[in-house]
């Protein structure tokens, strides 16, 4: 006698699943995607934080400083004592992600009536002092040298050679009074390249082009010759001739940087400005003690803006991911359930002999948990990789890949035990349930039927009204954005499998007897339940994958759209003066092919108060060049752009937005001045247009500049003579193109016309306006599509299983009375293809219902025209194409089942 | 291996039990108001046609079902008041159970010898050796091995042995014997004798008369009520059950096609007879 030690079900659970490589494979492909699931969303996020981030900083780089620029100038305006001006040198060079600070000085006390000369004799020539670090050096001389440097041009004009003495001096050119002269020698001389007045050697430098040198007063943009001179030289002589110094510390921004480096830089330099103006810290203290005055430091840097330009990105793409990325988690975890229920109902005969032997449902919780574990173990790292693959392929575009941190771990792991305790969860209910149903036996017991099919009806009703109750695009902004197409999805699967099934008997009567369909018709009579629901969960996943691939085509073409009515061409520039002035062909003719000059106003509607955007444009070329979105929602409005040249009661305009107009009604404009009413018909209203803008409950008033401009007030019309843009209530005139911006600004430099205007392009719209992270929501949607995509195949590859299983017996039986192999594999494909095909067709159907029901997907509803789920050809294709796979692979599936059966076993075990 | 002597507390007593099953084309009566006391130390076979609810009430002894009417007492336990975890703590120490068909009980991915340790694990208290409780029915040489690599036969073995192994107070068998051959169905009878000389009160189904033969009591059950019971060398006697019915053998329920009979008692005797015709 003995007690026996071991519990031999416990530790042989981790393993069970390893039998059967089937159960395996989809047990770990649902928890994997449960793990990418959860995994994927702060990923996705973090892809958007650093793709926004990297288009910030690509943007920025090689600008000037300032605003636009990630890199940072810092400029004081005082002579600091060496010490202190270590203390700021090192205080900017401890700034994270920057590289050493450059430092610089020059001479800007020039104005209109003072300049900056060397003299020499009665010879005099504009010359400003000017430091940079290496300069000297890089021109061969001495740095600790006292003197000064001149371009040969100034040397030639003094008449003075390398060590003739040569003076600095601020002239006033107004009194021409004797000026006080800073005496020194001159060290040397250095050519200098074509439109430069830098030193040929350092004009070469790559970052020269950035140093700030001083400016001729009469033309800001173009640098006055210089003096180089040393640091103490520049104090001495500055300070004896009252020239006014700026100094600066230039710092490069380090390449590739991670969104917590940018940030990390941002801090840092909101902290030097906070130090540079509190005496307590060290700057501060330093900054002091300048000379004449305490310096004050000015910091240019655009970094801040784009760091908290990508968060508001990262902020849109989060919100906009979250219904689909909960949806994904809700799919996911419904696949896991579902596949060990299923799994359960392999394991049928076990469940009853586990429940006979009085097994505790938490015993069967833990013994599923064990099963488990090692598929978690697995689908931690599996989850995250797919997660990071899937952010990779369909996720926001990122030069620096996909950082996986500690958190992101931890949620996989997380989301793995989540798995693990759903299972676990199953599996006891199922224990449970088997327990139970002994109970019902009772006389007079009645068993609870929950009549599915009406609850999923009812539930698909209440939230369709609640969803209609709530604003366009706070529908987005739920989870209900992705729940209610499962149930539409779900109800239309029910009924179209039911109505099938009810066919199913007319289409018994038309197959040949004997044939492999009239088999295929009687074997699925006996199990149709479980026929009907897989068909059900197979078209449910074709529905929800044909609907996603709507959904990422409506999104995509919305967000064309959208970015088409904000930014109206590929790229534009606003020109100042160019087409002002110059009468009637200069205001409205392009300046070169595949450009159009648009015009911006305000005017009022009467009887609407306030301005409405005015487009004033150029039939002839606009049409070509403005952009038309991708859906054909705005192609109305350029059918419409032909009928602005066309006579009219009035003036043809074309409304775009919100309007109380309708086509044929004529109305006038109020330019606000001078009582002018330029009266006008509407030709055509259009949901949006290009470079529309409109706001909801407002509207751009489309009309041609040809026709409008000889009937606006006089005081406003940019043809005439004389006309500026800086005029009250002047026209604002743009520059469209369909080019990029840089072929833009070739094109303008080309066409003599100024390119330094304020520059618009559809990218540049696109990011402000939170489309990008739209279209990148949209990727995420068509990875979802994916998942469920999965979820078809499973279910289908269960069907083909489980229909494998129920003619084990069968199959032997046929073979017996006459049947061929052939005959009942093209028997169970039969089946297959007919489950599938019902699918398809609900499939179809419910897309249908969810393309012509109000749009769930437009997470910028403000901006027209709205985004809707848009099915095309290429899905049906698609479709159809996914059809014939899963019946091809589950026909495999299933025949390859059953070939290796052995008859004698099948025949032994009952099947 | 003598008998044990059966002891007076009944492991199983029912009376006017009745099970009915429910279905869309309307209700089964397996069991139609039995009366019976089965007592530990006694094999027990209950035999009869197809149909005449022999699993339904051995489903009901294992307490793996619940009765629709009547009482059923199981170890002490009223399997229609129980609960759920009684009824499962019952099952689990209690009854040893051989469904009808063997695959059905057995697990399908543990070694013969691991099953067997599992479930006298969940049993407790002192247990012979796994081995030689597959040794009893011939399966010391398939210890180690996986139900799939047994035939149909061993499984059937198997399943015994686990239903043997612990030395439960109720083993509960359907059709145990059915797809052995001779020589190991006497193993199996063997086995299950050897557990009723233990003390335990053991109850299986059969239509084979090598297992009938050895019961120490005989029950035939038809249309879902006792109609006759053996015990040992004695003749069968038909069984009257609590309300006064007798189910007359189909030979004898020949003599009265009227279906109708004249009940007289002359002395201890009771006579049936023919109505007179009219």
């Amino acid at each position: 006698m003995n007690r026996p030690a071991a519990h031999p079900l416990w530790w042989a659970a981790p393993t069970r699943l390893a039998r059967t490589p089937g159960w395996l494979l989809l047990v770990v492909v649902a928890t994997t995607l449960l793990v990418a699931s959860v995994a994927a969303p702060p990923l996705f996020v973090a892809t958007a934080r650093t793709s926004a981030l990297d288009t910030g900083l690509r943007a920025a780089a090689g600008s000037p400083f300032g605003p636009g620029s990630a890199d940072l100038r810092v400029v004081w305006d005082a002579f600091l004592p060496p010490r202190d001006l270590q203390t700021v040198l090192d205080r900017l060079d401890a700034l994270p992600a920057y590289g050493e600070p450059d430092l610089g000085a020059s001479g800007f006390g020039q104005s209109r009536m003072r300049r900056a000369y060397a003299v020499a004799g009665d010879r005099r020539s504009p010359a400003s002092m000017f430091f940079h670090e290496g300069a000297i050096e890089r021109l061969g001389g001495d740095p600790d040298a006292e003197g000064v440097w001149l371009s040969e041009t100034t040397a030639a004009e003094l008449g003075v050679e390398p060590g003739d003495r040569v003076s600095l001096a601020m002239i006033d050119t107004f009194f021409d009074g004797r000026p006080t002269l800073a005496r020194t020698t001159l060290l040397g001389t250095y050519p200098t390249p074509p439109g430069s007045v830098l030193p040929t050697v350092l004009a070469d430098l790559p970052a020269s082009d950035r140093w700030l040198v001083p400016f001729q007063p009469d033309s800001p943009g173009v640098g006055a010759p210089l003096a180089i001179v040393s640091l103490p030289t520049l104090q001495k002589m500055s300070m004896r001739i009252f020239e006014t110094v700026v100094f600066t510390a230039d710092l490069v921004l380090d390449h590739d940087l991670t969104p917590a480096q940018a940030t990390a830089a941002a801090r840092g330099v909101e902290a030097v400005g906070r130090e540079s103006v509190d005496l307590a810290t060290d700057l501060g203290s330093a900054l002091r003690s300048g000379e004449p005055d305490p310096a004050r430091l000015d910091i240019a840097t655009g970094l801040p803006g784009i760091v908290a330009g990508a968060e508001t990105t990262a902020d849109t793409a989060r919100v906009q991911v979250r219904p689909y990325a909960v949806g994904g988690q809700l799919l996911a975890a419904l696949l896991l359930a579902a596949a060990w229920v299923l799994l359960g109902l392999s394991r049928r005969r076990e469940q009853l002999l586990s429940s006979g032997l009085g097994l505790r449902p938490w015993e069967l919780a833990l013994l599923g948990a064990l099963e488990v574990v090692p598929v978690c173990l697995v689908a931690v790292p599996a989850g995250l990789g797919l997660g990071v693959a899937g952010v990779l392929t369909a996720g926001p575009p990122s030069g620096v890949g996909v950082d996986v941190g500690g958190a992101d771990l931890v949620g996989a792991a997380a989301a793995s035990a989540v798995g693990l305790v759903l299972v676990a969860a199953v599996a006891g209910a199922t224990g449970l349930a088997a327990d139970r149903q002994a109970r019902l036996s009772r006389l007079g017991g009645r068993r609870i039927t929950v009549p599915w099919g009406s609850a999923v009806l009812v539930a698909t009703v209440v939230l369709g009204i609640a969803v209609l109750t709530l604003e366009p695009q706070e529908r987005s902004r739920t989870p209900l954005a992705i729940v209610l197409p499962l149930l539409v999805a779900t109800t239309v699967a029910i009924l179209v499998t039911r109505a099938a099934a009810l066919l199913a008997g007319r289409w018994r009567l038309r197959s040949r007897a004997g044939s492999a369909r009239w088999l295929a018709a009687r074997r699925s009579g006996t199990v149709l339940r479980e026929v009907s629901a897989l068909a059900a969960v197979v078209a449910v996943a074709l529905g929800m994958f044909a609907y996603t691939l709507a959904v990422q085509r409506g999104i995509d073409d919305g967000v064309a759209d959208k970015t088409a009515a904000l930014a109206g061409a590929s790229s534009s520039m606003e020109v100042a003066e160019d087409f002002r002035g110059q009468g009637r062909r200069v205001a409205v003719t392009a300046p070169a092919p595949g450009t159009s000059v648009v015009w911006r106003h305000g005017v009022v509607v009467p009887p609407r108060f306030g301005d409405q955007p005015l487009l004033a444009i150029d039939p002839e070329t606009f049409a070509d060049v403005a952009d038309w979105g991708a859906s054909g929602e705005l192609d109305a409005g350029r059918a419409l752009v032909p009928r602005l040249a066309e006579e009219a009661e009035g003036v043809p305009v074309i409304i775009a937005g919100e309007t109380e107009l309708e086509p044929g009604d004529q109305a006038a404009l109020d330019f606000n001045s001078e009582g002018v009413q330029v009266p006008i018909q509407v030709v055509g209203v259009v949901d949006a247009f290009p470079g529309s803008e409109s706001q909801p409950n407002d509207y751009t008033v489309v009309i041609s500049s040809r026709r409008i401009f000889p009937l606006v007030p006089q005081t406003i019309d940019p043809r005439r003579k004389g006309a500026t843009s800086g005029e009250a209530g002047a026209f604002t005139s743009w520059v469209w193109s369909d080019g990029s911006s840089a072929e833009l600004r070739d094109t303008l430099r080309a066409a003599h016309v100024a390119g330094d205007g304020e520059l618009v392009t559809a990218d540049g719209r696109r990011v402000a306006n939170g489309l990008v992270a739209s279209t990148w929501a949209a990727a995420y949607v068509a990875a979802l599509g994916g998942v469920v995509l999965v979820l078809g195949f499973a279910a289908a590859l269960v069907l083909a299983l489980r229909l494998a299983d129920r003619d084990a017996v069968s199959d032997v039986l046929l073979r017996r009375v006459g049947f061929s192999n052939g005959e009942l594999a093209r028997s169970r494909a039969w089946e297959i293809g007919r489950a599938v095909g019902v699918a398809l067709v609900a499939a179809g159907l419910s897309v249908a219902v969810l393309v012509a029901a109000p749009t769930m997907i437009d997470a910028t509803t403000s901006i027209a025209p709205l985004a809707r789920p848009r099915p095309g050809v290429r899905d049906a294709v698609t479709l159809a194409a996914v059809l014939v796979a899963i019946v091809l692979v589950a026909w495999l599936v299933g025949a390859r089942r059953a070939a290796r059966r052995r008859t004698a076993e099948v025949l032994r075990a009952g099947g | 291996m003598p008998a044990a002597e059966p002891t007076s507390v009944a492991a199983v007593a029912c009376e006017d039990l009745v099970k009915v099953f429910r279905s869309a084309t309307g209700e089964t009566h397996a069991l139609r108001g039995l009366g019976l006391e089965l007592h530990p130390g006694a094999l027990t076979v209950v035999a009869g046609p197809s149909g005449s609810g022999k699993s339904s009430l051995l489903t009901l002894l294992g307490a793996r079902d619940r009765p629709s009417a009547g009482r059923l007492e199981v170890l002490g336990r009223d399997v229609g008041e129980a609960s759920t975890r009684e009824l499962r703590g019952l099952r689990r120490r209690g009854i040893g159970f051989v469904p009808q068909r063997s695959a059905l009980g057995i697990f399908p991915h543990l070694r013969a010898v691991d099953q067997l340790r599992q479930v006298a694990a969940w049993r407790g208290g002192e247990t012979a050796d796994p081995h030689d409780t597959l040794a009893a029915v011939g399966l010391a040489d398939r210890a180690e091995h996986l139900p799939n690599a047994l035939s149909g036969g061993e499984q059937q073995r198997l399943a015994v042995s686990l239903a043997l192994v612990g030395a439960p107070a109720l083993v509960v068998a359907d059709e145990p014997t059915a797809e052995l051959d001779h020589a190991n169905a006497d193993l199996v009878m063997d086995a299950l004798l050897a557990a009723a000389a233990a003390g335990s009160a053991v109850v299986i189904s059969s239509h084979d008369d090598r297992v009938t033969h050895r019961a120490d009591r005989l029950l035939h059950l038809r249309h879902g009520v006792l109609s006759s019971e053996t015990a040992g060398t004695n003749a069968a006697a038909a069984v009257i059950d609590s309300t006064g019915r007798l189910q007359l053998p189909p030979a004898v329920l020949e003599l009265f096609p009227s279906r109708r009979v004249v009940v007289e008692t002359v002395g201890d005797e009771v006579r049936l007879r023919r109505p007179e015709e009219r």
